[in-house]
């Protein structure tokens, strides 16, 4: 059959009409909605529901029975209240909370880490902790703490939960396998960049010395050795010489086959699928991979030691920090901050670093004795005593203004340098350019 | 490539098989020496691209058979496991509320296939049998549907479905892909093929409509029903995104949604990742075990028997 | 003709029309309205024209991730015209087993894109057995950086697209191939045509219809490809970003609280107006095709 176009059917009429009509009609082109603080009266006020949304945590099932213990102790303490707890997977998480808070629709308590929350926190999405309670911010971890402030703002906007420092693993029997002294851990960057070498000449192509693992390590490693990475009016300034002079390091290494060929492109995952499998011999790491090695590689578990998190003399260790935020549209803030200093207090905190290889964010559970016990033996111990000892030098060293976009396209720029397609200097000069260009820094 | 190269046969093997393409339609018949060298041959080329394609399901259902001592990520990676176990499913079981999960799936697959069908055979043959004003309008409306990329929209789509009352529930996962451009354009195109004979048969009758629809072209398409059927019932199970935007409460989660919990910064467990990885998949393919026998009740065997 | 007659087609469109409009049309419209702006989810956003229509014209990021979507439709549609017919052909007759082979056939399509990035990503690393199959009929003397040069990653991502496809675009061809009059195999067999001949004299124009079908579904695909290149050539896109396609694009640039939706919605308007362009030109194309 013949079909004539009709470029103004009825149909067509309609569609235009009504869509115009609705989508100009019903969306204004204001940002999130960011409700407005509870009152004091309002937030002294404990009762009634509440949602409270973690990130990954019901994966494991002790964790989650953890969370629904914690959560049934709170509504025993407070009568009359109700938490329903939600638990997000990571994958998409990000969507749905746009969405969500797109929509005003927020759980009451939603868990973020700190870049994601950064740019929700500047249009004033968040309760101010300090403001609703000034005694709180002395009891937490200061570095973690300040991971939910912004730039420029008064106030702190989030309660800093649980923190993960890396500890240093290894693999001991590649070690031995390159001639290497199995219990002498790296120290410092030149010690583990010259026994990587060791290790993947040793190897020749069956396993690597480490995995750069760019996407998780490169701007962490760049702080770890003093590199100034965003200034305080936000403007990129991590091309100085000693950056210059580390991803020079970097391309050598990759040039010479210290790292595996196809690493380049490569992410955490891999740079985890690659020790797990034998073939990668560091991979510094929380100690919570510890239990993912153990089942689906026994192999090299058994050969897994642990050693301090490496970084320059001086400078800070890395430590990533979740936190609890309590959005503005909640019309519950008062049982929402309740819950939050509950689920958060030191009792708390430290049954949940007994469930799982984490650090409570509350000093008083970091000084149990329970961290400083590594009498067992294990090496799950021992990296839960080293990551706890690490804590009073560790910081959140990746910037909260490093999100997904800024982090790709300065990856891409290092890539090309370690590929030998433009030097460490212009490669630098040009992710700094492209970084400042998309957080608006000069 | 292959079925080509198969027939490419010297022309007296072409004449010697003649005889056999007669008897076709019996089921039971002897091959000819040259008939039997030629079926070798395709069950060869068969294999051939079984093993290309089936890597991955081969691969995963290996990794979900492991035991504790199997290693994931070996190099050489190796399939089979040496330490067996059906651990890996119960363990599933332990994490998430698989039944609950499973059902909640069928529940939005079953119903996503039935109103896809439906709907999607109802527009199409609008498209493809009716003349109106505005045919042509609404073809390109349908074929825009699957031209927008839904991560530029999604936050549209939710805003419509909360002032709609749809979010957190099965219904609000259905609604959007009730009837996708996908479907209408598949039924467009099978009625666009069927004879038009058929139909000015039915006119001639005095049949209406919907009677030349439901009574004279559904019955000669089975074949795309089951096609848009597999289709639909796959992308409703297979969807992860949206569902896991629209909704908020974990009773309510599809098994997609629910499986991502099997892995998370405190359980890495490869081993029962593939286990969930083959509770979504073995459904899909007992559906298209059970559609593909309609795929070739086509156009011609329907219209003889309708 | 009677009021009732004029109605039907609508009554027949109704629930389409209705799902298609509020969920996708309306939908759009706020995306051609955010075009105009430089929205940005948390923050919101202002009318500023065309701004973002110019900063796209002259910007080398959008112009590669075009170049590269293009290039992606122009390989791969046609293989994945072909190769799903040949597929198809392979697995009709009726003969023991073939259920089996049709059902492993489609497992690709129902595999999970991250399973199918690890093996695929296992299969053609610098040491893995596509490059020692090569190495070893000396086609090539070193192994291919398949995972790590752009142009090599770009023609990966490629391969994957067209292998996960295959079965999908088997199962449309299947019940196009059952519509072909068996009657007219065997006169063309009596005839003394051989294979090939049959195949180009009647199973061909009977699917022609399909093959047009099947051209406008992958080449739509085809345009949206992200999954590939996010899982082979890793989140930056290749070294460089040098594989990124529009989505890609789109996706890396809108995503996030501080995503820059406007931008990025401008940019999917691009894109939308450049796959209903390629469609017509494919429909067109098959229509001169059918009367020459």
């Amino acid at each position: 059959m013949k079909l004539k176009p009709r470029k103004h059917g009825i149909l067509g009429a309609i569609a235009l009409a009504s869509g115009v009509a609705i989508a100009l009609a019903g969306c204004s082109l204001e940002g999130v909605d960011t409700g407005a603080a509870a009152s004091d009266d309002e937030l002294s006020k404990v009762d009634g529901e509440i949602s409270f949304a973690t990130l990954e945590l019901s994966s494991n099932p002790d964790l989650a029975a953890y969370i629904e213990d914690t959560i049934s102790a709170f509504e025993k303490e407070y009568p009359g209240t109700e938490v329903e707890w939600i638990d997000v997977p990571f994958a998409g998480a990000q969507e749905k909370f746009a969405a969500d808070a797109a929509a005003g629709n927020l759980p009451d308590v939603v868990n973020l880490n700190p870049n994601i929350a950064q740019p929700l926190e500047r249009e004033g999405v968040f309760l101010d902790i300090d403001a609703a309670d000034p005694e709180l911010a002395a009891e937490y971890v200061a570095g973690a703490w300040e991971g939910f402030q912004v730039p420029g703002q008064e106030g702190t906007f989030g309660v800093p939960w649980y923190l993960t420092s890396e500890v240093t693993m290894y693999n001991a029997a590649l070690y031995e396998q390159a001639g290497l002294d199995p219990e002498a851990a790296p120290e410092t960057f030149d010690e583990l960049y010259e026994q990587a070498a060791a290790v993947s000449t040793a190897g020749a192509g069956a396993f690597y010395g480490i995995h750069p693992a760019l996407e998780n390590r490169f701007m962490t490693d760049l702080a770890k050795i003093g590199v100034p990475l965003i200034d305080e009016d936000l403007v990129w300034t991590f091309n100085t010489p000693e950056a210059v002079e580390h991803v020079e390091r970097l391309a050598e290494m990759y040039q010479t086959g210290v790292f595996p060929a196809d690493s380049l492109t490569q992410n955490l995952n891999d740079a985890k699928e690659g020790y797990q499998a034998g073939s990668i011999a560091v991979f510094p790491s929380g100690p919570n991979f510890l239990n993912g090695i153990q089942q689906n590689a026994p192999q090299v578990f058994e050969n897994t030691r642990v050693a301090p998190q490496i970084a320059a003399e001086g400078e800070p260790i890395n430590m990533s920090v979740m936190g609890l935020l309590i959005p503005k549209t909640s019309e519950n803030q008062g049982t929402a901050l309740a819950f939050t200093k509950f689920i958060t207090n030191a009792e708390n905190q430290l049954a949940f670093a007994k469930v799982a290889p984490v650090l409570p964010s509350v000093t008083e559970a970091l000084e149990d004795p329970f961290f400083q016990d590594d009498s067992d033996g294990t090496e799950l111990s021992k990296a839960r005593k080293l990551s706890a000892n690490g804590l009073e030098r560790a910081e959140n060293l990746t910037p909260v203004q490093y999100d997904d976009q800024v982090k790709n396209a300065v990856l891409a720029k290092i890539q090309l340098a370690l590929a030998g397609d433009l030097s460490a200097q212009d490669a630098l000069d040009q992710a700094v350019e492209d970084a400042n260009a998309i957080t608006g820094g000069e | 490539m292959s079925i080509i190269d198969t027939n490419t046969v010297p022309a007296e093997a072409t004449a010697a098989e003649v005889p056999t393409r007669e008897p076709r339609r019996l089921r039971k018949r002897k091959l000819t020496p040259a008939g039997l060298a030629k079926r070798s041959l395709h069950y060869l080329v068969l294999a051939g691209v079984l093993v290309l394609l089936v890597g991955p399901f081969v691969f995963t259902l290996g990794t979900s058979l492991k035991g504790p001592a199997d290693s994931v990520f070996s190099y050489p990676p190796y399939f089979i496991p040496r330490d067996p176990t059906l651990d890996n499913f119960s363990k599933v079981a332990d994490v998430i509320p698989v039944g609950q999960f499973i059902w909640n799936s069928l529940i939005v697959a079953t119903v996503s296939t039935v109103t896809n069908i439906l709907f999607g055979s109802m527009a199409g043959f609008a498209l493809a049998r009716l003349r109106f004003r505005g045919n042509m309008t609404a073809y390109l409306l349908f074929l825009a549907t699957l031209v927008i990329p839904f991560e530029v929209i999604f936050i549209s789509v939710f805003l419509t479905s909360k002032q709609m009352g749809l979010v957190d529930t099965l219904a609000g996962v259905i609604l959007p892909t009730a009837v996708t451009g996908f479907s209408i354009l598949l039924f467009r195109s099978a009625f666009l093929s069927l004879p038009r004979a058929i139909d000015e048969a039915a006119v001639l009758d005095g049949a209406t409509e919907f009677q030349r629809y439901w009574r004279v072209s559904m019955p000669s398409v089975t074949g795309t029903m089951a096609v848009v059927g597999i289709f639909s019932f796959m992308f409703a199970w297979d969807d992860f995104l949206w569902p896991q935007i629209v909704l908020t409460s974990q009773q309510n989660y599809t098994l997609t949604v629910g499986l991502q919990f099997l892995a998370g910064a405190f359980a890495d467990d490869q081993k029962v990742v593939a286990a969930g990885t083959m509770i979504a998949v073995i459904p899909l393919i007992i559906v298209f075990f059970l559609a593909q026998k309609w795929f070739f009740r086509g156009a011609g065997e329907g219209a003889v028997k309708g | 003709m009677r009021p009732r007659r004029l109605l039907t087609p609508w009554v027949l469109l109704a629930p389409a029309l209705a799902v298609a409009l509020i969920f996708h049309i309306v939908p759009f419209f706020r995306t051609v309205q955010l075009s105009f702006t430089d929205f940005r989810l948390a923050s919101g956003g202002e009318y500023i024209g065309l701004e973002n229509f110019g900063a796209l014209a002259s910007s080398d990021v959008f112009w590669l991730s075009a170049g590269n979507t293009l290039l992606y439709v122009i390989v791969v549609v046609p293989l994945l015209v072909m190769l799903p017919l040949f597929l198809a052909m392979l697995v009709q007759p009726k003969i023991p087993g073939i259920a089996f082979f049709r059902a492993s056939f489609y497992t690709p399509v129902i595999a999970s894109m991250v399973v199918v990035g690890l093996i695929w990503v296992f299969l053609l690393r610098e040491q893995g057995p596509v490059n020692w199959l090569l190495q070893t009929l000396k086609v090539v003397q070193g192994p291919l950086p398949f995972l790590t040069d752009a142009t090599l990653l770009l023609l990966s991502c490629m391969l994957v697209t067209v292998w996960k496809g295959l079965g999908f675009y088997m199962v449309i061809y299947l019940t196009a191939l059952a519509n072909v009059p068996g009657e007219l195999h065997e006169a063309a067999q009596v005839d003394g045509a051989g294979g090939v001949r049959r195949f180009w004299s009647v199973t061909l124009p009977s699917v022609r219809p399909t093959m047009l079908l099947v051209g406008v579904l992958s080449a739509i695909a085809a345009m949206k490809v992200y999954a590939e290149i996010f899982v082979i050539a890793g989140e930056t896109a290749g070294p460089g970003g040098q594989v990124r396609s529009l989505v890609f694009t789109i996706r890396e640039v809108g995503s996030g609280f501080d995503g820059q939706v406007g931008y990025a919605a401008a940019m999917s308007l691009v894109l939308f107006v450049f796959t209903i362009g390629l469609t017509v030109a494919l429909q067109k194309l098959s229509r001169e095709n059918e009367e020459a």
